[in-house]
Parts: C-alpha cells; sequence; structure tokens
C-alpha cells in the first residue's frame, strides 16, 4: 500500500513537472529588414503569469503599432504550452546595424529578460514612405510587383479559409451545417467577407457564431489561428448533386519586409512591414444530396425530415347550430419545419370549414432548427347532429431510424343542437345534390323499328276498308226498302182483289141457291163477306168484329147506313144457316147483299 | 304458294337484319365506339325506318361524336315523333347549351305541347284503324236499328260516329304533322343569312351550326327562315337540314 502511495506520488509529480514547464521568455524578430518595410518583433513568455512587462526602448525604430497582444494555448503531444505574445511593428529609420534591446518581465518575483536582437538594416527599395497604400494590384513597379507575387505565395499558405459541411451526403430535408472558417498565421486587420456563396436548392439558416472564439489549430505541425466566421444550418430542397460557390474574402495582411533607407548620407537596411490588401476564397463545395426511401413512403408525408409531435385542440365539442368551434392542428418538432404544408382534413359535411389561419414559429437561435405551425380552422355547423372530425395523419421521416413515421391526431365528436331553419334546409341542404356535370341520357335500347313502307293510313286497304261500312249500310237499306215495297203491293192486290173474290164468290152462292141448299149459300155469303172485308182492310178473319168492320168502314168514308147493313147481311147469313127459311128470303138475301157490295166498292172507289 | 313463301322468307330475313343492326349499334355506342355506332344507325335510316329510339339514339352517338348539327337534328326527329319524352327533352337542351348562337328558343305553350303529345301518341295508322273500328260499329248500331228500334243502340250509334270522325281526323292530322318540315337546322358553321334569294343579297346575318329555324319558303336552292326572333332571311338550302 504504501509502494501504491509512493508510485502515485511519484507519478502526480511528474506529471506536475511536465505540466508546470519550463517558464522561457524569449524575443524573436527576423535578423533583416529595410527601411520601408514593417518589421515585427515579439516578446513570448511562455509557461507564465507575467506581469510589469517592460518594452525595451527600440532606438532607431518608429513604433507603427503595438504593444499588441496575444495569447494562445497549446496542447501538443501532451505537452501543454501556455503563451503570451507582445508584439511590435516598427520601422527602421536608417540603415545600419541596429539593436533591439532586452524586454524584461516579471513572472513570480522573478525578473525575466530577453535577448537583444540584431537588426541590419538596408536601404528600402522605395524612397517612398508610404508603403501602406502599396496596393496589391499595383503593376507601374516591376520590383514591388515581384515582391508582391512573394508575399501572395507566402500568404497562401499564411491565411485561407476552409469551407466545409457536417456531412457529405444528405438527405433531402436534413438539416446539415455548413462552417467557413478562417485560418491564419499572419497579422491581419479589416478581414471581411467580400462574396457569399448563394445556396442554390437549399434553405439556409446563418447561425450567430462568436466572432472573437480563436482558436489554435494546427496543420502538418504548423500552429494556425482559427475562427468559425460563418456557421449555417442548411436544409436540401430537392436530391441531386449541387455546388456551393466559393466564399470569398478580403483581409489586409501586414508583410514584414526588410528596407533600405537613406538616412543621412548612410545606407540603412532596416526590417518593415507592408500592408497589403489580400484577396482569398475557399474553395467550392460539393454537396450530394440522397432522395428520402420510397419503401415505406405513406400518403400523408409532404416532406417533413426530422423528429415531430402532432396535436389537435378543439375548444369545445356540443354547441348550437350557427355557432363557431375552434379547431387547432399544431405540428412541432425538430427538421425542416418550414416545409411542413396544411395537413389534409376530410371535414364532413354539413360543418362549413373556412380556410385556416396558419403560424409559424421557427426557432434560430439553437443550433438545430425546430419550431411549430398551426393550423386553426374556424367550423360553423351547418345541421344539427353528431359529427366526427377524423383522425389527422401526420407523416415524417425520422433520421435516427431512417423510416417514416406517422402520427395520428385525436377524433373528436361534434355534437349540434338546434333546429334547422327552412332557408337553410334550402341553401344548405341540397348543395349536395347539385349537379357537377352534365352528360346526355343513356341511349333507348328497345327496338321499335317500323318501316314507312308498312304504313297502313293512306294504304288502299285503309281506304277500301273506310268504304266498307257506309256501302253495306248502303245494301241493306236498300234490301230493307225492297222488301217494304214488296209488302205494300200484296195488300192494294188484295184491296184490288176483294170485289172480284166476291163477285166470284157469289156466283157460286147463286149456283147453291139455284139448287135451293140453303145451308151451302149461306156459308158462301158469310164468307164472301168476311173475306172481303178482311182482303180489303188487311185484317186477319180472326181479329174480325162487328165494332172493328164498322170502324174501318168509317175509316175508308163509307157511310154508316151501309157500314150497318153490310153487318145485318153478316148476321142474317149467320142465323141463316141455323134456322129455315124460304127460297124467296135467300133470293132475297143475294140480291141485297149483292148491291150492298157494289154500293160499298163505289163509296170506296169514290 | 311458293311465291308467297318466298316473300315470307324474305320479310323474315329483312326484320332479322333490322334487329341485329339496331342491337349492333346500340352495342357499339355501349363501348364507347360512336363511330361505328353512328354508321350502323344512319344505315338503318337510310332503309327508311323510322322510330323515335332510332332517332334518339343516333342524335345521342351524334353528341359523343362532337357532331353537334347532326346530334341537334336527329334529336329534334326524336322530338317531333315524341313530343314531351324526358330524356329526348333533356338531352335536346344539353345539345343546345353547345350552340354558340344563343337565341333562346320560347317554351311551347302547354296545350299546344300537350296536344302534339297526344297527336304523337299514336301512328297515324293507329289513328286510322281506331277511326275504322267505329266506323265498323256505327254500320252495325244503325243496321240494328233499321229492324228493331232501341235507344241504347242510337246512343252507341251516335257515340260510334262521333269518333269515328274524331279519329280519322287524328290520322289525317298525325299524317300531315308527320309530313311536315316546318322546321330545319343549320348544318354548318360561318353561314350567311341574305336579304334575297340569290348571292347578290345583303348578309343580314351569320349564324353557326345548330341554330333552329322555320322554313318559310324555299326558291330553287335557296329557302326562307324565320329565326326564333322573328327575324327573317334567305339561305342556301344545302346549308340547313329539315327536322
Amino acid at each position: 500500500m504504501k509502494t501504491l502511495n509512493i508510485f502515485l506520488f511519484l507519478l502526480l509529480s511528474w506529471i506536475g513537472s511536465t505540466s508546470d514547464a519550463q517558464v522561457r521568455f524569449y524575443a524573436s524578430g527576423s535578423g533583416t529588414t529595410s527601411t520601408d518595410q514593417n518589421y515585427k518583433v515579439v516578446f513570448t513568455l511562455e509557461n507564465g503569469n507575467g506581469s510589469s512587462f517592460k518594452a525595451p526602448s527600440f532606438e532607431g525604430f518608429r513604433v507603427l503599432s503595438g504593444p499588441n497582444q496575444s495569447s494562445s494555448y497549446q496542447w501538443i503531444n501532451g505537452k501543454t504550452t501556455q503563451s503570451l505574445s507582445i508584439y511590435y511593428y516598427l520601422q527602421a529609420l536608417q540603415e545600419g546595424e541596429l539593436v533591439i534591446g532586452p524586454a524584461q518581465i516579471t513572472v513570480d518575483n522573478q525578473i525575466l529578460k530577453t535577448e537583444s536582437i540584431k537588426v541590419s538594416v538596408k536601404k528600402g527599395n522605395s524612397t517612398s514612405n508610404n508603403t501602406a497604400n502599396n496596393n496589391t494590384n499595383n503593376s507601374n513597379n516591376t520590383k514591388s510587383n515581384s515582391s508582391s507575387q512573394d508575399w501572395k505565395n507566402q500568404a497562401k499558405d499564411q491565411l485561407f479559409l476552409k469551407v466545409y459541411t457536417d456531412k457529405s451526403k444528405p438527405y433531402v430535408g436534413e438539416q446539415i451545417f455548413l462552417y467557413a472558417k478562417l485560418y491564419q498565421r499572419v497579422n491581419t486587420y479589416g478581414t471581411q467577407i467580400t462574396k457569399m456563396p448563394e445556396f442554390n436548392g437549399f434553405w439556409k439558416q446563418e447561425i450567430e457564431v462568436d466572432q472573437d472564439a480563436w482558436q489554435q489549430e494546427n496543420i502538418d505541425g504548423v500552429a494556425y489561428q482559427t475562427l468559425i466566421i460563418g456557421k449555417f444550418a442548411l436544409f436540401p430542397q430537392r436530391e441531386g448533386s449541387f455546388t456551393i460557390e466559393p466564399m470569398e474574402m478580403q483581409s489586409i495582411i501586414m508583410i514584414s519586409e526588410p528596407t533600405v533607407r537613406n538616412f543621412m548620407g548612410f545606407q540603412m537596411q532596416t526590417m518593415g512591414y507592408k500592408q497589403e490588401e489580400y484577396n482569398f476564397k475557399s474553395s467550392a463545395l460539393k454537396i450530394e444530396v440522397q432522395a428520402l426511401p420510397m419503401e415505406g413512403r405513406p400518403i400523408s408525408f409532404n416532406g417533413a425530415v426530422g423528429n415531430f409531435e402532432l396535436k389537435t385542440t378543439l375548444d369545445k365539442e356540443e354547441v348550437d347550430l350557427g355557432e363557431a368551434i375552434n379547431y387547432k392542428a399544431i405540428i412541432s418538432g425538430t427538421g425542416n419545419i418550414m416545409a411542413v404544408s396544411e395537413p389534409l382534413i376530410e371535414f364532413p359535411k354539413n360543418l362549413e370549414v373556412y380556410d385556416p389561419q396558419t403560424k409559424e414559429s421557427i426557432s434560430k437561435r439553437s443550433n438545430y432548427i425546430n419550431g411549430s405551425k398551426t393550423y386553426e380552422y374556424l367550423i360553423v355547423p351547418e345541421a344539427p347532429g353528431s359529427f366526427t372530425l377524423p383522425s389527422i395523419e401526420f407523416s415524417y421521416f425520422d433520421l435516427e431510424s431512417k423510416s417514416y413515421k406517422t402520427l395520428s391526431s385525436d377524433r373528436y365528436t361534434i355534437r349540434v343542437k338546434g333546429e334547422l331553419a327552412k332557408t337553410n334546409k334550402n341553401s344548405g341542404h341540397q348543395d349536395n345534390l347539385e349537379t357537377l356535370d352534365e352528360d346526355i341520357r343513356y341511349i333507348y335500347t328497345k327496338n321499335d323499328l317500323s318501316s314507312k313502307e308498312q304504313k297502313f293510313f293512306g294504304s288502299g286497304a285503309y281506304y277500301t276498308l273506310s268504304i266498307v261500312p257506309p256501302l253495306l249500310y248502303s245494301l241493306f237499306f236498300l234490301f230493307l226498302r225492297f222488301k217494304e215495297n214488296q209488302g205494300a203491293d200484296l195488300v192494294a192486290l188484295k184491296n184490288k182483289r176483294a170485289s172480284k173474290e166476291a163477285q166470284k164468290r157469289l156466283k157460286l152462292a147463286k149456283k147453291y141457291l139455284d139448287n135451293a141448299d140453303q145451308k151451302g149459300f149461306y156459308n158462301e155469303i158469310f164468307d164472301v163477306l168476311n173475306n172481303y172485308v178482311s182482303d180489303k182492310f188487311n185484317l186477319q178473319q180472326a181479329e174480325l168484329s162487328k165494332e172493328l168492320v164498322i170502324e174501318k168502314f168509317a175509316e175508308k168514308q163509307v157511310s154508316e147506313s151501309l157500314a150497318l147493313q153490310f153487318e145485318q147481311l153478316i148476321q142474317n147469313a149467320e142465323m141463316a144457316l141455323y134456322s129455315p127459311t124460304n127460297s124467296l128470303k135467300m133470293q132475297e138475301d143475294y140480291a141485297s147483299t149483292q148491291t150492298c157490295l157494289i154500293a160499298i166498292e163505289n163509296e170506296l172507289n169514290a | 304458294m311458293h311465291k308467297i313463301l318466298g316473300l315470307l322468307l324474305l320479310c323474315s330475313v329483312q326484320a332479322f337484319s333490322q334487329e341485329v343492326s339496331f342491337e349492333s349499334a346500340n352495342a357499339a355506342y355501349e363501348t364507347g365506339n360512336y363511330t361505328e355506332a353512328i354508321v350502323q344507325y344512319q344505315e338503318l335510316v337510310d332503309q327508311s325506318f323510322q322510330s323515335k329510339n332510332l332517332f334518339y339514339n343516333l342524335g345521342n352517338a351524334y353528341f359523343k361524336n362532337n357532331e353537334l348539327a347532326l346530334s341537334i337534328l336527329y334529336l329534334e326527329k326524336a322530338q317531333k315523333l315524341a313530343p314531351g319524352d324526358d330524356n329526348i327533352q333533356h338531352n335536346l337542351r344539353l345539345a343546345y347549351l353547345n350552340t354558340s348562337d344563343k337565341i333562346e328558343p320560347l317554351p311551347e305553350l302547354f296545350f299546344i305541347l300537350w296536344w302534339k303529345r297526344f297527336l304523337s301518341s299514336k301512328t297515324a295508322s293507329q289513328w286510322a284503324k281506331l277511326g275504322l273500328l267505329f266506323s265498323f260499329i256505327a254500320f252495325i248500331s244503325f243496321a240494328i236499328i233499321r229492324i228493331r228500334k232501341n235507344w241504347l243502340l242510337k246512343v252507341l250509334a251516335s257515340f260510334s260516329v262521333v269518333c269515328f270522325l274524331a279519329f280519322t281526323s287524328l290520322a289525317f292530322l298525325k299524317n300531315s304533322y308527320d309530313k311536315s318540315h316546318e322546321y330545319a337546322i343549320v348544318m354548318q358553321d360561318d353561314v350567311q343569312l341574305l336579304s334575297a334569294p340569290n348571292s347578290s343579297g345583303k348578309e343580314l346575318f351569320r349564324v353557326n351550326q345548330g341554330l333552329k329555324v322555320r322554313r318559310i319558303e324555299s326558291i330553287d336552292t335557296w329557302t326562307k327562315l324565320r329565326l326564333e326572333d322573328g327575324n327573317e332571311a334567305w339561305v342556301k338550302s344545302e346549308a340547313i337540314a329539315s327536322i
């Protein structure tokens, strides 16, 4: 245990001795200069906390600037070096050998001194002392031209700019950082950006950087002061290969230069410095932007990349008809929030939804761009009932898992109370039935073809058939007429023949009279009279009666006495059939029958 | 006997071919092959078949084929055969919407439409047959009355006479309605309407296809028209087609 303690002690003391490295105080500066050059002398204190620094008197020099200070901290191969540099820009006033005396500083109550520096000063190339205005594009002086080439070549390694990104192959929509870093190991001032690249194909957001955060960095063993002068958050907007153009800067650098001066007849060579305007630029940067994978891409995806959250709120779920409801959908998170677009929401019919109010807030303070987008919908129900706001889907590409993620919001049910006004019904309700487009109606499929030739109307058959009924009727009419006429003739004939027939029968009666056949005679007389009447008046024998006969005679304007006589004769004949009479009476009846018939015939024909 | 049989066969063959053609034209229409449908319907029309459905379908096919004037012509022909048919009216309205000359046609007076609808509910031949039927009934009634008088028969007879006269008049009216070509459709675009029946007449209007006009008279190759708004002008007869 003791041995371990001892070992630890030794180890720590060794580390302590190395970290508490040797305190050095030294002066550095080149051995030559000229009268028209700036000369830089640096007093460096390493690994020490110095105080009460005393500069040398710089005899034979003019102090252009100083004391300037810079400090740095280095850690190389486990060795830390802390250094404080105090430097001056000087200009030799005359040619010859000059000595910069020792500077001194107090470290831990100990006075440290630098060594003197011998400087041989040459006469300056140009008699003009105005070197500060000596521009790099000065071409009227060949010597200065050649020297400008020198310093430019030198400057290339001493002052340059690097532009780089943290990712070389980002996805579309993925945030990358682009840095512009300045490397320098030369004194400069007035450094400024003269041309910023255009970030075509990217959405860009500049991020503030600390302009004094100088750092020291070693490249191939050479130490540089570095400063990140620009930092950008970039979001590639589309896939492909993009080139970021070089970033250009301008700086005035100070170059130490030997000057030879002519001072009071002496050629004096001193070290001076020169201020030169120096333009430099970074190299172009290529960025390959990859497309997001197609595989597993949800329908609701529309370009959001990063890490998001979806939240919805509804201010009330029970409303009266016509009362407005607020529905908010908030998408927030880290990533390309500016590319997030309005989610597709299928609102139920009978809800009037106004265009949403969109609010966007993007935080630019932190490194990774984050923010939120709020879509605020105003919903006015147009009909009572219960409506369901469907769940909203929002998809994004998650960079960590390199996969798509879909968020779904809550569903809400809105209950709308109230009665639908009648006017509302007409305007609001019937919208659903509004014709979207009109097309002609479909064809008839029933075959109803009929040929023109088959027309019945106007054909011969039609006219023939239409003649038939009147024709038939006429024929029928004629037939009836004919029959009627025929009937009438028969009666006339009978009428005509009545008396003739009577005379014929009377002759037969005379025969019976001559034979004295009483029964036969009166039978014949009875028949003669009855037949006469029936033939004359178209009457049936059965319907004959005394009254009818008298009536018929009256109709025919036969005198009543004659009619009665006629009737008396019939009665006589009827009675004589059954009672015997003498031949004289028979003779008398025969004669009176004959005269009566003749008299009636005469009156009828009158 | 052989002749009759041959005639019957011919008739049946013809009937068969028209059946196939109308159905196949419908099938072509159904598959969207409107050009083919037009060819087949038109063939049926050329065979002087007349039917509301044929004209309506042909009008529809022309409409689908973007031949507006022909579409309107055949739809109008169909409407003439069946005034007041809902589908025909609908399609005709749509077709007229596509014409460039907007002359709002006056809506037909309701009783005229009723009358036309009634008149067209039967063909002239059907009316004529009805007339004949009542003519026979009247004849029989009168014949019976001659022999035996009966008041019921008298009523029947007078009723039949009235019906006979009415139906026969309807047959004649329908026939003349069918034969009348009062209206016509402008078949071409940019047709000049002139003030006189010769090329030197002053140009009064320019009309486009699909316009419905009323024919007044014809002289040689010129026809006098009356537009719906009452204006009259002459046009080359070839530029219009009668309904």
